[in-house]
């Protein structure tokens, strides 16, 4: 079915993207579909009935001075529906707040009405206060209250299921994937429409849960009341199965409304039959499960329920009858095999079939009860990281920020490690290669024993490079690295405190010998040696000081140790 | 080959006594900030653009026009703002009725010292269009090319305190400037001296030229022709490539950046009278050459770990190898 533009401007019990309504009559007309006008109020409408009868024939048993008259009853569902369908041009319309009041006013004027002419509270005036504490007014009016209230929650639900679904099919119409990106995407729609359908499973399961609850207080603790009542029990039965199977198709009926709306407002060819069948197959399956778990326990089955449990009770008793221990063997001294107090049969009515059944019944036992185990476990996480679970990819990081952080640490400590090692080693070095020079005239021959440049600039550079031996060997300064030659002779120089100025000297000619295109004259040869041995006879003075303090230090140390 | 290129010897004395002297007629207006002068003559004498990252009213301005009229060159400043648009900068065509032609006004960009004020406020289409001037010394303007005056120099400020309504500069830009510097305050001395000297008049009213504009063309030539020794030109490229293998950097500096180095070397040299590049020059000017080039990691800048300590370290890690002892002295 291909939606026509009209039929997507109209907009079920009121919609976000509706025109603006001019009135009551327009916003009806809107409601098109007989699933939005008829069935959802209906069964809504149904729900809260059913309770108000439930809660009826409860008070009867429980508080029976409190008479509410069936009539009561009528008006109440009145008032649901109407609670109902007047939801959606409160909200759509923005009525006054004073308007809902008046409608609130009129549903109890009327109740009130009816119990006045019925007779009840008569002895005081109309509206004197003391009538208000005579419960055979107010309880009624309460029930009458509660379910308009409750069928007008339901109302306010089905125009923001409508909103919901609305926007999901606009997302999806965009999206040209109506349903899964549309469920996916981030604008909220999915925690919305979870509560909205949720709202129905939340009120459903509370209900029922009362009138068990209340059911079972009654058969248990009442039991007596219930003689003289006669067709309390098929009433009651009645409501609940009206409650069960309007609450249980309502909520299929939802499901049905959203798909549908998205099918309208993404213009998705749909056929007309399939919103019909769904219906059909709602209640046929839900009128399956009722009668097997309601009318068959309530005695309204020609079935028996109770004889058929019995007999399968039985079977059950006579399979489990060989698995229990002999009662003679309770007492008696006699040796009990592990075997036996299991359970298993004793050996002449040992059974292949029997022990088998057993283990089906044992595994089917321990599955159950780790099953619901689990259950428990995962609904009680699932509950906790509902709304987590995009906070929880976070987690996933931790050990890697460990990883991350120990991969540091050991780089860090190996770099410390290597530093030491290398520190270690040049520190050897200089250790090792303190030893006294010789001195001889000549000393620039007899330090490497290596041949001079005769071109001056590599002349100056091999002088220097001999300085910077001397210097590293004496263990004045270690071995330039990231060191510029002027720092390296601005470090030296402040090392020895003296010659600074032939340093810097000698420094230049370096500078220009090495960096430079400079050509020098033959007799920079002399200028620079004599430079030079101005610096290595200081370097050379050092380090015969540094001998004798050390010297010095020894032998200190080796009388204080032969004193002691 | 080489050494074929590198026959001429450059008069750098004549360089550096002309930068002393350009530096003394700026000193005039700009107090204490000596480095800061001299690097920007370096970057002047090798042809690249300055970008000035400080606070408002440390001199950024008055360094820039000290350097024109010091310079002799012509001088016109952009105060950068959201709505500057790219024609702006560059000129625009007007159409003339007495001609019935289009006349061509050029824009501030052609003079040939430009202030760009506080570039990171105009929008990223009017910088890349000052950045492509800056490049190629050049500006199109309906299918016209205008070659741009020499010497050509952008000095652009950039306030690094305020990030609302501003376009900072994408690394790939920022790699356009030849150096970046900061002035910085004055130290307590330097803004007495500030407040005497200003007493009166402004001093930049009566400083004079110290060369003119082809002079000073004639020694960005001259400054080309500084010798680098080969274990320097390797120390520069060693240096550049450790900023690409820094742990803290993303992306190192790019060719262009060994490049500047160089440049500026060449440059700082001829500026104290030498004719050869130094490793200390080096070091001197690769923090202002290369810090603005480096891209930081995100965790190493939460770490306080900055562009400048960077480079630091590696001046302190990247060996010079000046001499090699056991090879060479044999």
């Amino acid at each position: 079915m291909q939606v026509s533009s009209d039929q997507r401007e109209s907009t079920p019990i009121g919609g976000a993207k509706a025109n603006k309504p001019n009135g009551i009559l327009q916003l009806a007309r809107q409601q098109a579909h007989w699933l939005e006008r008829f069935i959802l109020p209906g069964l809504a409408g149904i729900f809260t009935i059913s309770l108000l009868i439930l809660a009826r024939q409860y008070l009867a048993i429980l508080v029976p001075r409190v008479f509410v008259p069936y009539w009561v009853m009528v008006v109440g569902a009145i008032a649901s529906w109407e609670s109902i369908y007047a939801a959606s041009f409160h909200i759509r319309l923005r009525t006054p707040i004073s308007l809902r009041v008046a409608e609130f006013a009129l549903i109890i004027g009327l109740v009130y009405g009816g119990l006045r002419i019925g007779g009840v509270g008569e002895e005081g005036s109309l509206f004197s206060s003391g009538v208000w504490r005579d419960p055979e007014i107010l309880v009624p009016l309460l029930l009458v209250a509660g379910a308009w209230s409750l069928a007008r929650g339901y109302g306010q639900v089905f125009v923001r299921l409508g909103d919901i679904a609305r926007e999901v099919g606009d997302q999806g119409a965009v999206t040209f994937s109506w349903e899964t990106e549309s469920y996916l995407s981030d604008y909220q729609m999915r925690s919305d429409r979870a509560k909205a359908v949720g709202y129905f499973t939340r009120r459903f399961l509370f209900y029922v849960t009362l009138a068990c609850i209340f059911n079972a207080i009654i058969i248990e603790g009442f039991s007596e009341r219930l003689l003289p009542l006669a067709g309390w029990q098929r009433v009651t039965s009645l409501a609940t199965v009206g409650l069960l199977f309007s609450g249980l198709l309502l909520q299929a009926s939802v499901y049905l409304y959203r798909l549908r709306v998205i099918w309208q407002e993404v213009r998705i060819p749909v056929d007309t039959g399939i919103p019909r069948d769904w219906l059909w197959s709602s209640v046929v399956f839900i009128g399956l499960v009722l009668l097997v778990a309601v009318l068959l326990p309530s005695g309204l089955s020609p079935l028996n329920f109770s004889r058929t449990m019995e007999m399968l009770a039985g079977w059950m008793a006579r399979g489990m009858d060989f698995s229990l221990p002999p009662k003679e063997h309770s007492g008696s001294t006699t040796y009990t095999s592990p075997m036996g107090q299991m359970g298993l049969p004793e050996t002449g009515t040992f059974s292949w079939l029997v022990a088998v059944l057993y283990f089906l019944f044992s595994l089917l036992l321990v599955v159950l009860v780790v099953g619901a185990i689990a259950a428990l476990v995962g609904l009680v996480l699932f509950a906790f990281f509902k709304d987590e679970w995009e906070r929880l990819h976070g987690l996933a990081r931790i050990p890697i920020y460990i990883y991350l952080w120990f991969r540091e640490t050991i780089g860090q400590l190996f770099a410390l490690l290597s530093t030491g090692a290398r520190r270690s080693r040049e520190l050897f070095g200089r250790w090792s290669g303190a030893k006294p020079l010789s001195r001889s005239d000549d000393a620039l021959g007899q330090r490497q024993g290596r041949a001079s440049p005769s071109a001056p600039a590599l002349y100056i550079r091999h002088l220097f490079t001999l300085l910077i031996e001397a210097a590293v060997g004496s263990g004045l300064v270690q071995y330039p690295t990231s060191q510029t030659p002027l720092e390296y002779s601005k470090d030296l120089g402040t090392r020895l405190g003296c010659v600074e100025e032939e340093l810097g000297l000698l420094t230049d000619y370096y500078l220009r010998a090495r960096y430079s295109q400079a050509d020098f004259p033959r007799d920079s040869r002399s200028i620079v040696k004599d430079i030079w041995q101005i610096v290595i006879t200081a370097i050379d003075t050092w380090q015969d000081k540094a001998v004798e303090e050390a010297e010095k230090d020894r032998s200190k140390s080796a009388t204080q140790a032969n004193d002691i | 080959m080489a050494d074929e290129m590198h026959t001429t010897r450059p008069d750098v004395e004549s360089i550096a006594l002309l930068c002393q002297k350009i530096m003394d007629n700026v000193g005039q207006v700009i107090v204490g900030k000596t480095k800061a002068v001299e690097l920007m003559l370096v970057a002047l004498l090798s042809g690249g653009h300055v970008l000035v990252e400080d606070v408002p009213g440390v001199g950024k301005t008055m360094l820039a026009r000290a350097m024109a009229i010091s310079l002799g060159c012509s001088f016109s400043r952009i105060q950068c703002t959201p709505d500057l648009l790219p024609s702006d900068v560059t000129g625009v065509s007007v159409y003339d009725p007495a001609s019935s032609q289009f006349v061509f006004r050029p824009g501030p960009v052609m003079s040939q010292i430009l202030l760009a004020d506080e570039i990171n406020r105009a929008t990223p289409r009017t910088q890349s269009s000052l950045l492509e001037c800056m490049a190629e010394a050049q500006i199109t303007v309906d299918g016209k090319t205008w070659q741009l005056p020499r010497p050509f120099l952008v000095m652009a400020t950039q306030n690094p305190i305020e990030y609302e309504g501003t376009f900072p500069l994408p690394e790939a830009q920022l790699d356009r400037f030849f150096l970046r510097l900061r002035l910085g305050y004055p130290g307590e001395m330097e803004e007495n001296e500030i407040l005497m000297r200003l007493q009166y008049r402004h001093p930049i009213g009566t400083i004079q030229g110290c060369t003119d504009p082809e002079t000073f063309v004639n020694m960005q030539d001259a400054t080309r022709q500084v010798y680098v020794e080969d274990s320097v030109r390797e120390y520069v490229v060693r240096l550049t490539r450790a900023t690409r293998q820094h742990t803290d950097v993303v992306i190192g500096a790019s060719p262009r950046g060994s490049l500047a180095l160089f440049r500026a070397g060449q440059a700082l040299a001829a500026l104290r009278g030498r004719d050869y590049v130094l490793p200390d020059d080096i070091k001197y000017i690769a923090i202002p050459v290369l810090s603005h080039r480096l891209i930081l990691r995100p965790e190493s800048q939460l770490r306080g770990v900055a562009h400048e300590n960077v480079i630091q370290e590696l001046l302190q890690s990247t060996a010079v190898k000046f001499e090699q002892i056991d090879d060479e002295a044999q």
